[in-house]
């Protein structure tokens, strides 16, 4: 009796699997073809070519879910893919990465070294129907730096002090002290948002977006994907391509298997040696450097010459084609390239010279110095070979070196929160130019003052860093970045490394070219089916 | 019997008492969600502010203290990373990964089942070298392994059915399915298949068979029926462990939106109250069905009731 009770127990245990998994809610409908009519607008004689709607959804992989979509709040890699299509700047970057005027008419004027007027665009409003105007402008920039509404960005804003509104379609930003960056401040992370919705419904931004740019928020499936569509009433055209679908897929064998599967359309992150799987593929140089913070103050690396055998023991070569298949720059002794803001194209990096490495080891009494050097793995895109590597070139030229792998967490905390004069000898980090300009590498590792990266100091330096910062004369200001780019070479304040490419795999019918600062639009994408 | 579940129950709080707040002291001693908000090289005043704000710089026993009295009200704060009251966005999780949890735990029935029978039917024939084989396979190959596999072969060269995501089960929930199944069709088989041969060769057998039953019949109405007890006790364990095991690798590589991935990401962004919020379900899942477990057994064996 006892057994048929356990039997139809389990029968039992079997059946409620079967309901539960059955349970599950229906599977979205496939997307149906619509037919559009195009109506021709007479009255501006503009000639509408009627393209025909692609009839399957753009699908856009990325790595990681964005934890929400306040744009203000945070800006990584995963919001902004999404908030990147829903709002928009004052200022853009065009695909060759100037600065051009964007929600903002023109480009701002100087009124005084203090204060930027700027002119916006009329007529533009957001999708819930507010309009843009100085008072939204102006909200925005201010919900930004106040302190109380605790946005990861504010340090991006500088000296950024606060937006005053002068007429209808005019503000003022005021600055503490002359600002160079403005314009790339302008251009990158302050985005503008609706007032009046953001003050009514503070907790709703967590999942719900409504900006003034090309595509318009539809639905959030947690964990899962973001829908959007055009916005048909965008103020520089409704975009071609209507529907959009963002999918998170954090593996990156997955999201190529869903490129070669036909399911996805764009793949972001796509690792150099999976190239010749996905059917077309686009790059271009990014804004990543990864670097080796040598501690500066510590023991043997405290002498220039020990530094400059680090720089000389690398093959940086060797590691672009080795890890990067050859999708990767080697950095010229500073934390800068080509079409970056403040590159010195007059500098070259340390060529690989092991002998000569072990020369100057030699020289300064450091052979087979014992040093340590730290690393991480998997936040930037191969960070724990590249780190392996280095340790064993400067193996090779007689060094002791201990390497250490720790996780992501635990080396963000000796980078930026342990004490300096607790730093590792040598760690890997790498520095990105969200703004593509000079200051925060400098600021980052060229010096110990502004952030607890740093492990170097030295007052020429200084002087030179403090002297950019506030050089508002853009050829005054090169010079004076030049500066402090060749002195940084000559002191190895670092162990310079390389740039590598953004890669993405698109799928045969999208057309889309990779840019610089590793943003993508969708309003630039073209679909040829 | 009322006092052996009471016991039970007692027996279960503290466990998921004890697990929170292990958790929540160990993540406090080690890590620093304020390092991770923040973009790189920022100012210290930044990460100061920051930790300030969140109530990080407090004692932990103090934070503690704070911690157990909210949660007590069903209240485990805000998470970090996703600025939203972190219980509903773990609760918003569940689903998926019962979904899948239940779904490999049928499917792992339903083959394990059929294939220790056949094993046992004639021990060290073909047929049970052949099933044998099949379950050693199942506990050898890694569930991410197994993953990969079936998505390239069923998705990427045959196209039969999606790669990744979610999209409320359906078609989507059989390859990870599959893949999360492949373990426990494993053990199970064998167990079953041990249990059987057990049951074959004992006396009682042998009276079945002379009574002139079918052989199909004195296998499923005798034997299966004893064999059926080791077999609920590993079921009850398989379930336990896809509830809180390594269910997360096949979350991650298909994509699956559940809870284990969910607590992958908080842990990673040292996210506490949404790692606090997501153990606490996962304990009091896995405590509950033990519970549920236990009992059962207090029904199938009475010399459980005195213990």
């Amino acid at each position: 009796m006892l057994k048929d009770r356990l039997a139809q127990l389990l029968a039992l245990l079997v059946l409620v699997s079967l309901v539960v998994t059955a349970c599950g809610p229906t599977p979205a409908p496939e997307v149906v073809e619509k037919v559009v009519k195009e109506t021709v607008v007479v009255k501006e004689e503009v000639v509408v070519t009627a393209t025909p709607v692609p009839t399957k959804p753009l699908v856009l992989v990325i790595g990681a879910e964005p934890s929400q979509l306040d744009p203000q709040a945070r800006d990584d890699g995963n919001e902004r893919a999404i908030n990147d299509q829903i709002y928009e700047n004052l200022l853009f970057r065009a695909p060759d990465m100037s600065i051009v005027p964007g929600l903002a008419e023109a480009m701002p004027e100087s009124v005084d070294e203090t204060t930027w007027r700027v002119k916006l665009r009329k007529g533009i409003m957001f999708h819930n129907g507010e309009p843009f105007n100085a008072e939204a402008a102006a909200y925005s920039i201010n919900r930004l730096i106040d302190e109380e509404y605790n946005s990861e960005l504010r340090s991006f804003s500088g000296p950024i002090l606060e937006a005053k509104v002068v007429d209808e379609y005019t503000i003022d930003i005021i600055t503490d002290g002359p600002d160079p960056i403005i314009m790339a401040r302008l251009s990158t992370f302050l985005k503008m948002v609706p007032p009046k919705y953001f003050e009514e419904n503070p907790d709703d931004l967590v999942v719900k977006s409504i900006g003034t740019g090309p595509y318009k928020f539809v639905e959030w499936v947690q964990g899962d994907h973001v829908t959007l569509v055009a916005n048909e009433d965008y103020w520089g055209g409704a975009p071609e391509i209507k529907d959009v679908v963002i999918r998170f897929i954090e593996e990156d064998a997955t999201r190529l298997a869903a490129l070669q599967a036909g399911e996805a359309d764009f793949v972001r992150d796509l690792l150099p040696e999976l190239i010749d799987q996905a059917p077309k593929v686009t790059h271009s140089p990014g804004i990543e450097f990864p670097i080796i913070r040598i501690n500066t103050k510590k023991g043997v690396l405290a002498d220039k010459r020990v530094r400059q055998a680090l720089n000389y023991a690398v093959d940086k070569e060797a590691l672009v084609d080795a890890l990067f298949g050859t999708y990767a720059t080697v950095a010229n002794g500073q934390i800068s390239g080509p079409g970056l803001w403040g590159y010195n194209p007059n500098l070259e990096a340390y060529p690989y010279d092991p002998d000569k490495a072990r020369e100057l080891l030699k020289e300064a009494g450091a052979e087979g110095a014992s040093l340590e050097l730290v690393a991480e793995r998997g936040r930037w895109l191969k960070d724990g070979e590249l780190a392996e590597a280095v340790a064993q070139y400067l193996r090779d030229v007689g060094l002791d070196i201990t390497f250490t792998m720790l996780e992501f967490g635990k080396w963000l905390d000796v980078l930026l929160i342990t004490p300096p004069e607790n730093h590792p000898d040598l760690q890997f980090s790498a520095n990105g130019q969200e703004f593509l300009d000079a200051d925060r590498p400098l600021r980052a590792y060229y010096s110990d003052k502004w952030n607890k990266a740093g492990n170097y100091f030295d007052p020429e330096m200084e002087a030179l860093i403090v002297a950019q910062g506030q050089e508002l004369d853009p050829e005054k200001r090169l010079k004076i970045v030049h500066e402090a780019f060749a002195k940084g070479r000559e002191d190895c304040v670092i162990i310079f490394l390389l740039n590598f490419d953004f890669i993405y795999g698109l799928s045969d019918r999208l057309e889309w070219e990779a840019v610089r600062d590793g943003r993508f639009y969708v309003k630039d994408m073209v679909i040829k089916e | 019997m009322s006092r052996y579940i009471i016991r039970r129950l007692i027996y279960s709080v503290v466990v998921i008492f004890g697990v929170s707040v292990f958790v929540f002291v160990i993540t406090h001693l080690v890590g620093d969600p304020a390092a991770q908000m923040l973009p790189l090289n920022s100012p210290p005043e930044e990460y100061e502010r920051i930790r300030h704000l969140l109530g990080l710089d407090r004692p932990v026993l103090v934070q503690l203290y704070h911690f157990l009295a909210d949660a007590l009200k069903g209240d485990f704060g805000y998470s970090f990373w996703q600025r939203q009251p972190a219980l509903p966005v773990v609760l918003e999780r569940l689903p998926a990964t019962l979904q899948l949890v239940f779904a490999a735990f049928a499917i792992a029935i339903f083959v394990s089942l059929p294939l220790g029978i056949l094993a046992s039917i004639r021990p060290g024939s073909l047929l049970d070298r052949f099933c044998v084989t099949i379950s050693l396979l199942g506990m050898s190959i890694p569930e991410f392994c197994l993953g990969f596999i079936l998505i390239i072969v069923f998705a990427v060269q045959l196209g039969w059915l999606p790669t990744s995501g979610y999209q409320g089960g359906g078609l989507y929930l059989i390859l990870p399915a599959l893949a999360l199944s492949g373990r426990y069709i494993g053990r199970l088989t064998q167990i079953v298949r041990s249990s059987m041969i057990d049951e074959m060769n004992k006396p009682y057998m042998v009276t079945a068979r002379a009574k002139g039953l079918r052989e199909s019949a004195v296998i499923v109405r005798h034997a299966l029926r004893n064999a059926a007890i080791p077999t609920v006790t590993l079921a009850g364990w398989a379930l336990g462990r896809l509830m809180g095991g390594l269910t997360v690798l096949v979350e991650t590589v298909f994509a699956w939106p559940g809870v284990g991935h969910l607590a992958k990401e908080a842990i990673a962004r040292r996210d506490f109250p949404l790692l606090q919020a997501d153990v606490f379900v996962v304990a009091l899942l896995i405590t509950s069905l033990n519970l549920i477990v236990d009992i059962l057994y207090a029904f199938v064996d009475p010399r459980v009731k005195y213990e």
